[in-house]
Order: structure tokens, then sequence, then C-alpha cells
């Protein structure tokens, strides 16, 4: 093991070298690869300002040549030298890298300048490079001058260069032919102006630029301490500038100077540029970058070692986790081999994955037999049915369950286990595996039944003894007590713990139970005696105690058995009870199961007069009375054998050959098994009783006086006669027999002598009828005869009844012997015939009472048949009424319009008068049907009807200018108007229709007023306020109070047309007219005559001051059409 | 619509007077620019941030370009650019060919003779310009020494300033366009003198040039608009323009859009 984690480390330490090796060359490879890029590129910069630093040197002095071409001459014309300095001059101006210009004569003289200054002074030029050529127009160069121009310089020399910080320039010559002669330009060339230039292009950092002349002269220098004028004399080895014109190096300076220095000689004239550039400056983005990558790499290389390192030791200590485990994992599995356990695992699904041989050992199943099977094949299916509901339930619920399981072994055989299974989860509480855990405890479990066997045994023993077994000291505590004794006295256990004695015995009191109690101890033996024990409940119950002193741990006791006598006692009760029932009242007779008399009691002799030994060893038929036929006694044992018993009564015959009617009730008795054993039967002597009976009803069935049979009884009779009728079709007949002048007898003679008559009449009446048929008495002096079983026919059923009726008649009519009065009487007699049940009960009373009123009326002592004529009558008034509620349905009503009119004949209104016209009767008179309407409540219905009409008229008007202010008098009725909304109603009808109310005129007539007077006044108020006028109708024909009519919010007085027809001829008619008219005027109301025929009543009225109209004068009621018509 | 015939009120209020003395005096200086509806304005077009005139657009700028048009707007009238410079300023005014000189000229005793000048509005030092390579020349106190050469435009308030401050330097006088500037480039000078405006401008375009301050004050100078003498009206009615536009900041915000703002008189 160690080992190998040694082999591990070595491993990992020589990957990570290789690693870091590797990274390490990487980055070092990319830093030189960056290093050689930047100084090759150093040399190409390097070379690039140099190259344009060259460029423009050479241009400015190749303008320079150029420039000076046009100083000399205008237009090939030499020029004065006064004209030369002023070209020069102006040239400066445009050229700041000149700082002077002169001209030099053959001498080598300034002659002419734009310094004035400078006139005069010698120049040395021969040094000038390159050498003179006579012929040539060339540019040369010469030594630099220190100073600012000729005028004030010296010319400097490689042993004596420019000071440092010294003003300078650098002369050049130019040579210009004019014409033939040559002249020489000498300029001061302003080196600043190229030093300036290179320095805004080269930061002062980046390097240096120097300008020399091809013999080393160093013309210009960018660099800080410069000796301008000084030779660099390496210059031509370095630079082999007649073979190349540019090169580039590295090189180092004396102060150890790294440089990337190139060089260019120009194309024109003989001076090199030459560029140092600093490798440092170079390098200074490498630096840069370099820095960077370091700063990446580093850290990430330092990170990578650091998580591979911890990696690494993870991956050690997961190792020696794993070596660990494996250890414990050897160990759990010598555990899991070796314990004599039985070790079950499952997974999820309870589906076993792994067994131990204690497994196999226990449940003999071998690991192949049982993995990936559920161990309920282990179930012996003994365990009740929620058993494994609730052992799940602890499983996932705590998880954990223990307990012992009856299982089955592979050979059948049944094993008690102990069992604990476990929820096994993983480390995130996910569940993995179940495991079981078994213990084989059948050895265990037999002992321990076995045990349970014995025990129970005892129990049931003891349990069973129903006697209540305690066990007492010698003062009567509790030493020991059975389940029973407690049960028996009501206790708990634990409650009867050192109790008394004295605390359930409820027979013996204070020193008599000590005796009794002492005496069980000195008896020595076994006792016995009766008590009573008080139960907790305090009922108190019948015991017999048995018991017997013993020792017991040393000391005395006795041994008591009390047993529950209460049934036993109370069935000797029973029986002492049963002995004394016996000899009742009634008589009991019992027979065996084959009906042989066993015994009877005393009352059965009295009632019956045999003796005991008269009957026994009989069959009770010997008191038989033979009023029975089989078909009772079959029936009876019928139902003694279906129900187990009869009752009912039965007339039996005594010894002495009398037969009486008796209770008799018969029960069978049964063994436990349901076979009869014996018939018990128990009679009585219902001879009294059943006259008394007979009594009773005569009183409730018979009049009392004449015995015959009474309303109830006819009744009765009457309608088995309707349903015999029915049955046989034959007819029968009901007569009424009223005695005329009845009651002045009664009032003359008394009631004794009223009674005699009656009961004379009943007598006779009687012998008038034949068998079967009816007389009943009613009350009073109403007799009723029933005649049943007439003829088929009608008539001569009639017939029969007449012959009866007058047999009646005639026997009636003969003297009644009322003591010693002899006395007359008459019948009346109305009769009806019926049929079957065509009619009820109660249409023959009133068609046989209607026919005796009739027979009275035809002047008494007569008979009367019921006339069906007069039942039409009724009949026709009962279908006016139907179809008068169908009229209101069918639309059968209509309003005619009787026209109105004021003293010009010109119309203000009509009054509505209701018509009917009857699909089959025509135009119904209003006399003939609203009487009917009125009796019948119809009448609500049809005014709302005739008034609606009326409003949708005046609406229908009211779109004509003629007819707009028509008014219309609708005449309403007092029960209409006491009707409880009836001003909801006329409100709404007139809302309904959007009429102005003031065109809706009621008519009331006198009549109306009588009754609740306050009442009509309020109702008329309410409809006055909605703006309704009232007319009253048929003034004067009443009696009304003049002081109400004055309270009327009435509109209109209407004087009754019988008033105005005989007006113009009647004087008290004139008189009554004049008077209503007046009465009207006083009261402030329009008068209007109804009935107008003539005109000489118009104008009697007229001149009266009766203004407005209504008649026949005008026009009768009309249909709205012809009355529209009239208007026009 | 109120403020002009207020205007109106005011100019027949004015007119009245001004129209009965006119009948016996030249008409003054205001009058005549009313009646012209021009104002004639000198100015230096060399004058970087006062009066420029670029060479390449030929447009007019600067703060006094800004003032002399506000003036114009103020009168409401025309403006007439007329080009002068330092050299010609006296001459150009006292003889008429302008109505005011606008291009920031510093009140010198010598011009105060022949001219009247406003309130000043700006006011600046000397500065001096060299090139960045000149190696003598590292602060002010390096330019009068012997062989120094200091180049000044002559007219200008620094050629009588320099004369009189400078005792081992030459003073180089130059009057043709950027004389200065070409004597510094080509190394004839070593400095040219000049104010705050023209320098700030001129080192913004010359990369060439570098800015040499005076260790301390130096000769501060008020600039100032000029006009002929004896005029009141005329002066007073300028004066006003400057009060106003100093007061409404008319004067501030150009200065600002044109970085003069640090210089301005307030």
């Amino acid at each position: 093991m160690k080992q190998r984690a040694r082999q591990l480390r070595q491993i990992f330490l020589v990957a990570m070298l290789l690693f870091v090796c590797g990274m390490f060359s990487i980055t070092a490879y990319t830093l030189w690869r960056l290093h050689t890029d930047a100084i090759q590129s150093g040399l190409d910069i390097s070379a690039m300002h140099t190259r344009a630093f060259e460029d423009f040197l050479t241009q400015n002095l190749h303008v320079t040549e150029l420039v000076a071409a046009n100083t000399l001459t205008q237009k090939d014309r030499p020029l004065a030298p006064r004209q030369i300095e002023n070209n020069f001059v102006a040239t400066l101006r445009h050229a700041p890298f000149l700082r002077s210009m002169s001209l030099l004569d053959e001498r080598g003289r300034i002659y002419a300048s734009s310094n004035p200054a400078n006139v005069g002074i010698a120049v040395a030029t021969r040094s000038y490079l390159p050498p003179a050529a006579a012929t040539q127009e060339i540019l040369r160069i010469g030594q630099p001058w220190a100073g600012r121009d000729f005028a004030d310089g010296r010319a400097s020399d490689a042993r004596t260069p420019v000071e440092a910080e010294a003003q300078y320039f650098v002369p050049v010559t130019r040579t210009l032919l004019v014409g033939e002669r040559a002249v020489t330009l000498l300029f001061a060339l302003n080196p600043d102006y190229f030093v300036n230039h290179i320095a805004q292009k080269l930061e002062t950092g980046e390097g240096t630029v120097e300008v020399l002349r091809y013999d080393g002269t160093l013309l210009m220098d960018t660099g800080p301490a410069t000796s301008i004028g000084s030779a660099h004399e390496f210059i031509e080895q370095d630079m082999q500038l007649a073979e190349v014109e540019s090169g580039k190096f590295e090189e180092i300076f004396g102060d150890g100077q790294h440089e990337l220095t190139s060089y260019r000689a120009s194309r024109l004239y003989p001076f090199v540029v030459v560029t140092h550039l600093h490798r440092s400056y170079a390098l200074r983005q490498w630096q840069t970058e370099a820095k960077t990558l370091l700063g990446v790499v580093i850290p990430a290389l330092l990170s990578i070692i650091l998580l591979a390192t911890a990696f690494y030791r993870r991956q050690m200590q997961i190792a020696a986790q794993r070596t660990e485990a494996e250890r414990l994992q050897r160990i759990n599995a010598t555990v899991f081999d070796s314990s004599t356990e039985s070790i079950i695992i499952t997974d999820l699904n309870a589906d076993i994955i792994s067994v131990n041989p204690a497994f196999t050992r226990i449940t003999g199943y071998r690991p192949e037999e049982v993995i990936g099977r559920n161990p309920r094949l282990l179930s012996s299916g003994k365990q009740h049915r929620g058993f494994y509901k609730a052992m799940w339930h602890d499983i996932l619920q705590d998880g954990v369950w223990h307990g012992e399981l009856i299982n089955l072994h592979k050979n059948g055989s049944l094993y008690d286990i102990h069992m604990s299974i476990t929820a096994s989860r993983d480390g995130e509480g996910r569940l993995q595996h179940y495991i079981g855990v078994a213990t084989d405890i059948t050895e265990r479990k037999r002992a321990e039944r076995a045990l349970r066997r014995e025990s129970e045994k005892n129990k049931a023993l003891l349990r069973n003894a129903s006697d209540g077994i305690h066990i007492l000291d010698t003062d009567g505590n509790i030493v020991e007590v059975s389940d029973s004794f407690c049960a028996m006295l009501g206790y708990r256990r634990e409650e009867m713990t050192g109790m008394n004695l004295a605390q359930w015995d409820a027979n013996f009191v204070g020193s008599e139970l000590t005796r009794v109690f002492k005496q069980q101890f000195e008896r020595k033996q076994r006792s016995e005696f009766e008590t009573r024990h008080r139960r907790k409940d305090g009922t108190i119950f019948d015991v017999e105690v048995s018991g017997f002193p013993l020792e017991l741990d040393g000391k005395q006791v006795v041994f008591n058995s009390s047993r529950d006598i209460t049934a036993r006692k109370r069935a000797e009760a029973e029986l002492r009870i049963a002995a004394s029932a016996f000899e009742t009242q009634e008589g009991i007779l019992i027979t065996d199961a084959d009906n042989t008399i066993l015994r009877v009691n005393r009352a059965f002799t009295e009632i019956s007069g045999y003796l005991a030994e008269d009957v026994i060893g009989k069959n009770p038929r010997i008191l038989k009375s033979g009023h029975h036929d089989a078909n009772f006694y079959k029936a009876m044992w019928s139902s003694i054998k279906s129900t187990g018993a009869w009752k009912g009564e039965i007339w039996n015959r005594r010894k002495n050959g009398a037969t009486y009617p008796e209770r008799l009730s018969i029960t069978a008795v049964t063994d436990p098994n349901g076979c009869v054993t014996n018939y018990v039967a128990s009679l009585a002597d219902i001879t009294m009783h059943k006259a008394a009976e007979e009594e009773i009803k005569s009183l409730a069935f018979y009049d009392p006086l004449t015995q015959l049979p009474n309303r109830r009884l006819l009744l009765d009779r009457l309608q088995q006669a309707l349903v015999s009728s029915t049955r046989s079709g034959k007819e029968g007949a009901l007569l009424f027999i009223d005695l005329d002048n009845f009651k002045t007898l009664n009032d003359t003679l008394g009631h004794d002598m009223g009674d005699m008559l009656l009961r004379q009449v009943s007598q006779r009446l009687g012998s008038c009828v034949r068998q079967g048929d009816t007389v009943a008495r009613l009350g009073g002096d109403e007799f009723v005869v029933m005649l049943e079983d007439l003829s088929e026919e009608s008539i001569e059923a009639a017939e029969q009844t007449e012959t009866i009726g007058e047999k009646i008649i005639a026997s009636l009519n003969i003297p009644y012997h009322l003591g010693e009065y002899e006395y007359h009487s008459t019948p009346s007699i109305g009769a009806t015939l019926f049929n079957g049940q065509q009619q009820t009960i109660d249409e023959l009373y009133k068609q046989a009472d209607i026919a005796m009123y009739q027979s009275k009326k035809a002047g008494r002592n007569t008979l009367r048949f019921f006339d069906p004529q007069m039942q039409d009558v009724l009949n026709a008034r009962t279908a006016l009424e139907s179809d008068l509620r169908k009229a209101l349905e069918r639309e059968q009503f209509s309003l005619y319009y009787q026209i109105q009119v004021d003293s010009s004949r010109r119309p203000f209104g009509a009054e509505v008068l209701i018509r009917w016209t009857h699909p089959e009767r025509g135009l119904v008179s209003p006399a003939q049907f609203i009487p009917l309407a009125e009796e019948t409540g119809l009448i609500l219905q049809v005014g709302q009807w005739v008034l609606d009409t009326a409003c949708a008229q005046l609406k229908l008007w009211e779109q004509d200018t003629f007819t707009r202010d028509l008014s219309l008098s609708v005449n309403v009725s007092a029960k209409q108007l006491h009707q409880t909304d009836f001003v909801a109603q006329v409100h709404a009808t007139i809302r309904h229709h959007a009429i102005r109310p003031s065109l809706l005129k009621l008519e009331m007539t006198e009549s109306m007023l009588q009754g609740n007077i306050e009442d009509t006044i309020s109702i008329m108020n309410a409809l006055k306020e909605i703006g309704i006028h009232f007319s009253l109708d048929d003034f004067g024909t009443g009696y009304s109070s003049l002081q109400y009519i004055k309270r009327l919010p009435l509109e209109q007085l209407k004087i009754d047309r019988s008033f105005v027809s005989d007006v113009v001829a009647d004087s008290s008619d004139k008189a009554i007219v004049n008077t209503i008219i007046a009465m009207a005027h006083s009261m402030d109301l329009d008068v209007i005559a109804e009935g107008v025929e003539t005109e000489a009543q118009r104008k009697f009225l007229l001149s009266h001051g009766c203004a407005h109209f209504q008649g026949y004068l005008f026009s009768k009621p009309v249909p709205i059409a012809q009355f529209e018509a009239l208007l026009k | 619509m109120r403020k002009s015939t207020l205007l109106a009120m005011l100019a027949v209020a004015c007119t009245l007077p001004t129209l009965s003395v006119a009948q016996d005096l030249p008409a003054n200086r205001l009058e005549r620019v009313l009646a012209n509806k021009a104002v004639r304005v000198c100015i230096w077009p060399d004058y970087y941030s006062i009066t420029y005139r670029n060479p390449k657009t030929q447009q007019l700028s600067g703060i006094d370009i800004d003032m002399a048009t506000a003036l114009g707007k103020d009168l409401g009238v025309a403006v007439e650019f007329v080009d002068s410079s330092f050299a010609k300023l006296i001459d150009d005014v006292v003889q008429d060919h302008c109505d005011i000189a606008m291009f920031a000229i510093g009140i010198t005793p010598l011009r105060a003779k022949s001219l009247r000048f406003t309130q000043p509005h700006l006011a600046s030092d000397i500065y001096a310009i060299t090139t960045k390579t000149n190696r003598r020349i590292k602060s002010w106190d390096d330019i009068d020494k012997s062989g120094s050469v200091v180049a000044v435009a002559r007219g200008t308030l620094h050629e009588p300033v320099m004369k009189d401050k400078l005792k081992a330097a030459q003073l180089l006088i130059l009057d043709t366009p950027f004389a200065r500037e070409q004597e510094v480039q080509s190394g004839r000078a070593d400095v040219f003198m000049t104010d705050y405006p023209y320098s700030q401008r001129f080192l913004a375009n010359a990369d060439w040039a570098r800015l040499v301050t005076p260790s301390s004050t130096y000769h501060i100078t008020p600039y100032a608009y000029a006009m002929k003498p004896g005029d009141d009206a005329w002066h007073a009615r300028v004066e006003r323009f400057v009060s106003e536009v100093k007061r409404d900041g008319r004067l501030m915000a150009s200065a600002k859009r044109h970085k003069l703002d640090p210089i301005v008189v307030p």
C-alpha cells in the first residue's frame, strides 16, 4: 500500500516537473522570438528613419540648388550685386533651412550676401567635399562653422569642433555657370531646421541621428552632447560606402549602450545619415509584452500546480478512504456471513439483493433462489391484514421497524422470527436499501405459546367459572378475588383490593354478619348459605355462598364462592305467579299435541259446566255448538298452524246443552325445536257482552222511538242498494214521506201524542213495504222508504213505486188512535228513482226532497215524482256562467258607444255599453249576464276589460283633432269599485295607454253608495287625484243621503231615463227633474239626461238648464265604426 | 416693439439738438456711422485670436471680430473691416481710414498721445517664442544675453518696451508679415516677442516653436479699442458698448471661444 502511494507520488512529481518545464520552454521560446522580432523591427524602424531623414535633407539641399540658380540672373542677364542681395533676402523668406546666402568672388571673398555683415569675409572652400571641379555645377559641403553666420562665425576643424551649446551652421557652396563664367554661391545651412525636423519624428529617448560628411566630419547631431565638426573616422571601415549606399546593424557604444544603427548615403550629396535607435527603446514594447506574458503564465502555472497538488492530495485521501472502506467492508462481509441472524438486503423495490448463510439456514432458501425476488415469498399469511401496512408505515416514517413475524420455511413449516427492518439511506437522505435482520425465535415462541396456553387454560377455567371466587382474611378483607366476582359486583379488580365483606353483603347487618362469617372459620368445613350482595351501582341480588376455611401463606383465610341465584329466585317466583295465574276468571284448557285435554281450571268448569274429570283425556270437540261450519274450524286450525295462535268468538255448548258465545284464544306451545307440545286455550263467556253489544248497535243504527233504521243505517243501506242496483240493473226508488201538519199535533196535543203517532206510522209503513225494503225515520215527522229490486224499466219502476206510494198514503190516511183521541193525518210523498250510481246519495236526497215539496205545493196528501226540468233551469245557469268565462278568453265582448251631445247637438263624448255576442245564442242582453257576472265575481274581469278597451279607444282618438277631446263614460259596479287594488288598476290602465285621465268618466250608481260610504269616498278621492271624473248614474232612483252625495267628488249627475221618459207629461217627474237640475247647479255639477228620445224632451230639459243629452234621439248605442261615422 | 419705439423716441430726442448743432459743426462720427449705415473697423489680420484672417479661407476670426460684429449689431449698421497693423495704426485712425480700431490695441503712452482709448477689455504680459532646438534660450533670463537676437514687429507695443528693456541682446525690428517667425525659424534671431493671444494661437500651429514665459510679471499692457480723439459722442457710445459686452457676458463668451478668458479685464 505504502509503496503504491510512493509510486503515485513519484509519477505525480515527474508529471508536474515535465509540465512546468514544458511551460517554461514554451514561454522562453516565445519571449526569445518576440525579442528577435523586436530587434529586427527596431532595425527596420531605424532604417526607415534614416531613409526619411536622408530624403528630407537631400531634397532641401536640392531645393537650395534650384533656388540658387534663380538668384543670380534674370532672363539670362547677370544682375547687379544689390539686386542679387534682394533676391537672396526674398528667397530666404521661404527657406527657413538657410540662414544666409552669399556670393563669392574669384578670390573666395563674399561680395554679395543676404546678410550685409558677411560682405568682405574670405571663406576657404578648398577642403569642401567633393573636391572642386572647374567646369561642373556641383554642390560641396564644408566643415561646420561655429556662430550664427559667416560674419560672426569661425570655421571648425576636427581638432577644434564647435562647442556643445554653441550656435553653428554648415557652409555649402554651389558652383553655377553664368554664361562662360563659373560663380560660387555660399549658403549658411541652418542645422537647427533639420534637427528640429528630426526631433519631431524621433522622440528624445528613441535614439539619435547624425549627419556625417563622407570623410566622417560630423555635420549635424541630435544627440545631447556632441562636438559638431569632429571626425568620425570609423565611418569608412564600417560602411563600405563605395559599395553599398545603406545598411543596418547592431552596435555597442563605448558606454555599453546597445544601438540599432542604420545608415544611408545621400543619393546626390556627399553625406551620410546615421540613425542610432536605442535598443532599449526598441525593446520597450517587447519588455511590456514579456512582463504581461510572464504575468499571465507564472500565476497560471502556479495555479495549475496548486490545483494539481490539491487534486493529488484529494486523490490520495480518497484512496486512503477507499482502503479504509474496503477494510470495513471486509469486516462487514465477515459479520454478514458469520452472523447467526439472517440478514436480507433489498433494493428500493424491496427485491432481495443479498442474503447471508444464516438466512439460508433459517428459511431453507439458497441465495440464488431468492435474489431478485420479493421477501413476500417468506410470508406465511398468518399476519393480520393491516400488519404489513403498519410495518411499511413505520419503516417509511421512522426508518426502522422491529417486530415479530411468523414466516414460511421453504419446506412449508412455519417459524417465528424477531425482525428489524431498517431503511438505509445514502448521504443525501435518498432511500437506497432495506435491510432486514431476523433472529429465529421459533423455540422461544413455542415455549411462550405453551406457557400461554397453560395460563389461558387456567384463566379460562377461572373466567368460565361463573361463580365469584373471593378469598377473605379473618377480618373479612379481600385477599384475592376472581374476575368473575369483580364482574358480578361491577367493580374493577383494583377497586376490589382491600374491600371488606361488609361493603358488598346486603343481607346481614353488623353483628349478624360477623357471626355468620365467624361460623365459616369455626366450622372448619364447607359451609353454604344464601345471602344478598350489593353491586357497585347499588343494586342488590341474591347469591348462594359456599366457602371453606383454609390456610394460605400461614394465614387463616376463607375461600368463598358466590353464585348469582337471581335467575333461580325469579323462576321460583314466576312459578308461584303462574300457579296463581292459572286460576283466573278466564277458563283455561290445556291439551297435548294430539288435542287430548290435559288440564282445565276452575273458571272453565264454571263457564262450561264440565268438571275437570269430565273432560281430561277427551278431545275439546265435545264443546262444539254446531253453529259453525267446517270451514270455520279449518280456518281456525290453519291460523294456529301458521301463526301459532288463534283468537276469535265462537259459539260452544255447555254441559247442560245451552249454546253460548265465548271469546276464545288458542296458543300453541312449542318445545325449543319448534314442535308443538301443547295447546292452551283461554276462553271467556261473552254472553253478557254480546247482549250489550246488540244494545249499542241498535242505538247507533235505529231510531229509539220507532225502532226503525235511522239516517245512518239508511245511508248505509242506500249505498248498498246503489251498488246492488248497478249490479242487477234494476231500478230502486227513494220516497220521502212527511206528515202534513205534524207540527200542529205536537203543539196542540203534546210530544207524547206526537211520539205515539210516529210509532203507529212507522208500524203502518213497515206493513206497506215488501220484505227487503227499508223504512227509516230521519227525525221529526220525516220518514224514508227505500225500495229495491224494482223493474229494470224506469216507467215500470215508477209505476211500482207509485203503487207502493199510494198504498202508503192509503194506510197512513186511516185514522189513528192516540190515547183517547182519534187523529187523522195525511202524508206528502216525494219520490225519485235511482238506477246504478248515476246519482250521488246527496242528489237523490235532494231530488226526493224537491219532489216532496212539489207534492206539498200540489196540495199535500199526494205523491210527486222528482221533475228533471227543474234541474234544467239550474243547469242552464251554470252553462251561462261557464260561457261567460269563456267569453272573456274568446273575446266575445264588444263595446257599443252611445253618443252624448251638448245643447247645440255637438258630440262631446259617449257612454260605453258592453255587448256579448254569444256564438250560439247570439247577442246576449247585459241584463241577462251582468247580474250573473256580479254574482260569480266575473264582473271584475269584465269591468277591467271594459275599462281597458275604453282607454285604448281614447288613445286612438287622441291622434285626431276631431276626436281628441271626446270623453268616455264607463259604468263601474260596486264590486269592481271595492276590490282592493281598483285604484291601482285604473291608474295602471291609464298609464299603460298614456291617456288624459280627465277624458275617462266613471259612472257610479246610487246603489253603490250603500254600505261603506267612507270607503267609497276615499277610493273616489284617490281616483280623482289621478284626474278621473265621476258621474252619478240613475240619479234620483235611490235614497242616497244628499249629505253623502255632497261629499262625493262628482263632476256630473245623470238624470235617470225613467224621469226623462215622462218628463213632458208627468208633472211629478217634471218637478223631480227640475230639482235634480237645480241641485246639480247648486253643487256646481254638470248634469246630463239619459234616455232622451223626443225633441220635446230635449227642449224641456234644455229650457230647464240641462244642456247635455244622451238617448235615441241622437243615436242608439252603436259599434265603434258606426259611432265614428256618426261623428262625421 | 416697445424697445423700437423707445429707440425711435430716443433717436428723436437725440437728433433734435444734434441736428441744430450739425448745421454749425461737422457731424460727429456716431451720426455719420448711423447715416452711412456702416462702421469701418481697423484690424490687423495677422493677429491670432484677435483679428486673424486665415490665409487659406480668407475668413476673419477672433475676439475683436466678434466684438466689432456686436458693435455693428448694436448700432444697427454694417461692419466694414479695414486692414491695418500696429505700424499703420495711428495714421489709419487719425486719417479717418476707419471709425475705430478694434484689434486689442495695447495702451501705450505713445499711442495715448494720438488716440483715444476705450476702457481696456483685455490685458496681456509679453511672451517670447523660440525654436525647440535652440539650446541657448532655455528660460526668460537667457534672452537678454550678448549674441542673442530678439525680433519684434514694428509698431507693436513690444518695440518700445523691448528697446527700453533689452541691455545686451540685439533687437531686430521687422515689418514684413510673419518676418519674426521666419527669422527665428531660420536661426537668424533667437526669439521673437509677442503677447498672450498671439503666442497661444501660434504655438498651437507651429510644431517647431517653443514658448518662453517671463519668470515674473514682465510688462502687462491693457488692450482696448482706439478712436480718433475729440469725438465724445462716438467715444461715449463705444465706451457704453464695451461696458455692455462686459456686463451682458458677450465679451466673456467670445473670449472663452477663443481661449482668451484668462486675460479678460472684467
